[in-house]
């Protein structure tokens, strides 16, 4: 489909009509000759062009993150204590063997999943479920749509120090304000309690990211077809039926395109947790990115700390592959 | 999905005369609406408004009764703040360091997208997954490593280093805008070629044109994303004006112990550029946003 | 033909070109702070930071063509500030530091000056300077490399008269006393000890304390070496055992394993405590921010009032150094003179501010808390053998020190873990770190 008012739209109709120009056969077979060379030059068969296009980026990305990433392997196999540059001592796979004897290392890796998890399904459930419940307009539903992204513009730091104050048990509001509803039963240490301090990491998490992920979801239900909907009641469709059985899989790129955002934010989490919690109590929040962080500056150990930092890349790596075999599949045109 | 009809503003039904069955049954959904949509916003409201109304107290008020309203209201943090003026320092590394690195990022990856999408050669496959793989990485992954590596070129302790370091955040812009530029009909290519337009030309006259929304979004997130980094500016810069503002902060809280209303005067000053600004522009970041992702 | 993109792009391009020359002006791009220039880290607040800078403006006045900057680095930061700049092309000129194991390390990896020959001419302007604690502090391999600035203990509790007059508690000199009392002020919502363990330290300092009253110094300083001592042993279970029986008693408050050290503060400035134990670097904050009551100190309680520990947990916890790839050591041998000489009353203005400094004299300027603790202090650096002993994670590697005597104390605190267990750990991690 293609839009008039777009600057092209000149393009496109000069083109049409150079085209149809008179002329004798043989002028024209030479133009189109012309033409399919210039065409092959122009439809990106220049390895010149294409350089242009692709070297400036590629000069920073492989600069500035494959080079440390290359550099952070290569320390993983080394012995560092990271404060003077001539202590470097390459020590083979020491490190990894280290890794499996590491109760702490485990538990990170164990707490990473359960992040990972449940951040993600979260942060659909929420973000979605507000998104249906903000999608039409009803007295307040435009405020209500403006505050929703705040926390997404907030800085980690504020909110994590924020959220410190607040759950302090004795000289916070949670617990006096828990206590005035009368929920007294619940109230409790919260971040020093080792059963709570994790699931109120991963509700800082959600909080701070639904909303920008609610509008991806309304952008996406904005540009379902009315057509479709209006089908569906004339079917008979309840609006929980509509949901269900339309809406969400017509939504099906739109919720792969939140899973993998909320995947990247989830696996880059290091600040709201070293804020809030520094990976305690006694590990109970500690995450790779934590334990590698004071492996590497006040435990001496930098080496350790780049082999706990590659297995979290390779953790990644093997979601990104798991991710891009999934969206080949959904998007069978 | 097509590029062809982005909206640019929400189809929303209007639900204000909505007639359902049974005017009861709407009432009490009505009422569960307001109430978890309050709920949420009451979460996202109170810890705002309570860092303000806090750094207008006096500290040893809020020491005794940190949740109430008691102690003498005034702008004295503010003005120790302002007259010690680091933390004017730490807003202008901040903004100094976000726009240029976000249209850094901006610039290489509508550049680096239209590469992968318009032309065609041996290896762009590989090259292209290589970049992709960069989505996958968490920054604070390379920090130790990287800090090495820019001191090799006496770059720690610079912006240079901050800014060159978030240019290689293209992966996310890469991906987005090369899926936008594929959907992008094959025809327009095809006339501005009949046309006699340059490579350059088609770029700049056709594809960069309709690339205004979903630039935004990229440019949108990374901005949320470059604004809120801490570990970078943490350990690339040591002069202490030249931190950023999440670093200064922290700082500023660790020194400043039990003085809470001061330290919330900080936290007040640290979160309303961003909020004034998403405020000011909330209807070109919200339809930036719902552009930007609808896309192929 | 001027299209939107073009003109959009033309605005990017003008961004880039002026954040360049911005750049190029401001000579921020390149090196800032000018390579090699002078500086000295510390790790200051409050009014201690207020004695520093004073410090540095009557330096930079006596030697204008040397002016020295000074950073404060907030005590969290502190290690990865200090590994990155210590191997940056701007490290400090002075550092303070820590000393003990901090000093094995930096010294180790090459990054202090061994001024053994200019302490062995200063060190009579320094009260104790001749003591074996200043040697723990600041020597390695023979060699000095730092000088003492401020001496603590955490051998005191501290506490709220007004507090203490309404609940009419006495004054405790028992670590049983503890338990007595919170169970006095059971429901009335004050508690009995402010601890936060949070940042793992405030509860390891409470294991260090009877640590030393069950095992004694020398005994610690095996085990620390891991020759002729195990953290397993009886008495340090013993002293496990004790934390671990506070915990249970009621005495800290809720939610001890988290928070953070600020928070602990709070609590006890904000009267919702009766007693708090930490360092005397506390004076110095109750100089900065005086809560609404006359704050007092008493002897940290015993576990045998009728046999009293005569040795006390603290030392040289402020020192300085310089650094040796400043290439300005010059400039440091003078700002460490500047320090050390009495008549600048560098010294003094450090004792104002309420820390224990150890220049000669300083202790003219201390207030009347203040001099006791320097007595207390004082008096056990005179004693003949090891009486002062710092704090323990000084002593270890990290993954003993910073991870299982921090993490293990607040754990023993909340009651998450058992005494035997947390000895155990403890002993699992020294011997795997000695490998």
């Amino acid at each position: 489909m293609a839009r008039t008012d777009m600057p092209g739209a000149a393009a496109i109709s000069t083109g049409r009509q150079a085209s149809t120009r008179p002329g004798n056969k043989e002028s024209r077979r030479e133009d189109r000759r012309r033409s399919d060379r210039r065409r092959k030059r122009l439809q990106g068969h220049s390895a010149l062009g294409a350089t242009g296009f692709i070297l400036p980026g590629y000069i920073f990305y492989g600069g500035f993150l494959l080079i440390p990433l290359i550099l952070t392997l290569l320390l993983s196999f080394t012995s560092w204590d990271g404060i003077s540059y001539d202590n470097i001592q390459p020590n083979g796979v020491e490190n990894y063997i280290q890794l499996t004897r590491d109760p702490v290392f485990l538990q990170a890796l164990a707490h990473n999943g359960i992040f990972l998890v449940t951040t993600i399904v979260l942060k659909v459930i929420v973000s979605f479920g507000l998104a249906l419940a903000v999608r039409r307009a009803f007295l307040g539903s435009g405020f209500f749509r403006a505050v929703f992204v705040i926390p997404s513009i907030l800085s980690l730091i504020v909110v994590s120090l924020l959220l410190k104050f607040f759950l302090d048990p004795n000289n916070g509001l949670i617990n006096p304000a828990l206590k005035a509803v009368g929920l007294g039963g619940l109230a409790g240490p919260w971040l020093s309690d080792p059963s709570r301090a994790l699931p109120m990491l991963i509700l800082l998490d959600v909080w701070l990211g639904f909303g920008l992920f609610l509008f991806v979801f309304l952008a996406g239900m904005s540009s379902l077809p009315a057509e479709v909907s209006e089908a569906a009641k004339v079917d008979g469709a309840k609006p929980w039926q509509e949901t269900l059985f339309v809406t969400i899989p017509l939504l099906g790129p739109t919720f792969r395109l939140v899973f993998l955002l909320a995947a990247i934010e989830s696996l880059k989490v290091f600040a709201t947790v070293y804020v809030a919690t520094s990976g305690g109590p006694n590990h109970a929040t500690e995450v790779l990115a934590t334990w590698a962080f004071f492996q590497a500056f006040t435990g001496n150990k930098v080496g350790y700390g780049s082999a706990i930092m590659t297995v979290l890349l390779v953790a990644t790596l093997i979601l990104a592959f798991f991710y891009v075999r999934a969206n080949q599949k959904g998007q069978q045109r | 999905m097509t590029v062809g009809n982005p909206t640019t503003e929400l189809v929303l039904e209007d639900a204000r005369n909505e007639n359902t069955r049974g005017r009861a049954s709407a009432v009490v959904r009505r009422v569960i609406l307001y109430v978890v949509l309050g709920i949420v916003s009451l979460t996202i409201i109170l810890p705002v408004l309570w860092m303000l109304s806090t750094s207008l107290r006096d500290n040893g008020s809020v020491l005794i009764h940190p949740f109430d309203f008691s102690g003498k209201w005034g702008f004295d943090n503010y003005i120790s703040l302002f007259t010690s003026g680091e933390i004017l320092d730490w807003l202008g590394s901040s903004i100094f360091v976000n726009v240029v690195s976000v249209a850094l990022i901006g610039v290489l990856s509508v550049l680096g997208a239209y590469g992968f999408s318009a032309y065609n050669f041996r290896g762009k496959n590989v090259l292209f997954v290589i970049v992709i793989v960069g989505l996958t990485i968490p920054p604070q992954a390379l920090v130790i490593a990287g800090f090495r590596w820019i001191s090799l070129f006496d770059l720690q302790d610079t912006y240079l280093s901050l800014i060159f370091t978030y240019g290689g955040w293209t992966s996310f812009g890469i991906l987005l805008m090369r899926n936008f530029f594929d959907s992008v009909p094959k025809e327009l290519r095809e006339a501005a070629i009949m046309d006699g337009a340059s490579q350059l030309r088609i770029f700049a006259q056709v594809y960069l044109p309709l690339a205004r929304s979903p630039l935004v979004t990229v440019l949108i997130f990374t901005a949320v994303w470059v604004w809120n980094d801490f570990i970078y500016p943490l350990v690339y810069i040591q002069t202490e004006q030249m931190y950023t503002l999440p670093v200064g902060v922290l700082q500023f809280t660790g020194r400043t112990t039990v003085e809470l209303a001061t330290q919330m005067a900080v936290l007040t000053f640290a979160t309303a550029l961003p909020l004034i600004m998403y405020l000011i522009f909330r209807k070109q970041f919200m339809r930036g946003l719902l552009e930007g992702a609808v896309k192929g | 033909m001027v299209t939107h993109k073009s003109r959009q792009r033309k605005r990017i391009a003008s961004l880039i070109v002026a954040a360049a020359s911005v750049l190029a002006l401001t000579g921020c791009g390149l090196s800032s702070g000018g390579g090699g220039s002078l500086s000295v880290w510390h790790e200051f607040s409050g009014k201690g930071s207020d004695a520093m800078n004073q410090v540095i403006d009557g330096f930079n006045k006596k030697n204008p063509d040397e002016k020295f900057k000074g950073r404060a680095i907030a005590n969290d930061e502190v290690n990865t500030v200090i590994r990155t700049g210590l191997s940056s092309k701007n490290p400090p000129t002075v550092l303070q530091y820590e000393g003990y194991q901090q000093t094995k390390d930096y010294a180790g990896a090459g990054q202090l000056l061994d001024i053994t020959k200019w302490w062995n001419k200063h060190k009579a302007d320094f009260t104790h300077g001749e003591s074996q604690a200043v040697k723990d502090a600041c020597e390695y391999k023979g060699k000095t490399y730092c000088i003492p600035w401020n001496v603590d203990t955490s051998e005191q509790l501290f506490y709220n008269p007004d507090l203490v007059k309404k609940f009419g508690i006495t004054l405790p000199k028992s670590i049983n006393d503890l338990k007595s009392i919170a169970g006095q002020l059971k429901g009335t919502g004050v508690d009995t000890i402010s601890l936060y363990a949070g940042d793992g330290w405030p509860a390891a300092h409470w294991w260090y304390l009877l640590s030393i009253q069950r095992c004694g110094v020398d005994k610690v300083l095996a085990a620390a070496a891991q020759d002729g001592a195990k953290w397993d042993d009886e008495c340090f279970v013993q002293a496990a055992n004790d934390l671990y029986d506070l915990g249970k008693a009621g005495v800290f408050p809720s939610g001890v394993a988290g928070q953070d050290y600020n928070a602990m503060l709070q609590l006890f400035l904000s009267g919702k405590t009766v007693f708090m134990n930490t360092g005397t670097w506390f004076n110095s904050t109750l100089e900065d921010t005086p809560p609404d009551f006359d704050a007092g100190a008493i002897p940290f309680p015993q576990v045998d009032p009728a046999k009293p520990s005569e040795q006390i947990l603290g030392g040289f916890t402020n020192v300085f150094a310089i650094t040796a790839k400043s290439g300005n050591t010059e400039a440091g041998y003078k700002f460490l003179d500047y320090l050390a000489n009495p008549a600048t009353e560098s010294g003094l203005k450090f004792a104002k501010s309420g820390l224990i400094n150890v220049v000669t004299g300083a202790d003219a300027a201390m207030n009347p808390r203040v001099k006791a603790s320097f007595d207390t202090i004082s008096k056990a650096l005179e004693q003949p053998g090891n009486n002062v002993i710092a704090y323990f994670e000084n002593l270890v590697p990290p993954s003993v020190g910073e991870d299982a005597m921090y993490n293990g104390s607040a754990a023993l605190a909340a009651g998450t873990v058992m005494p035997k267990e947390f000895a155990t750990n403890l002993q699992t991690a020294a011997a795997a770190a000695k490998k």
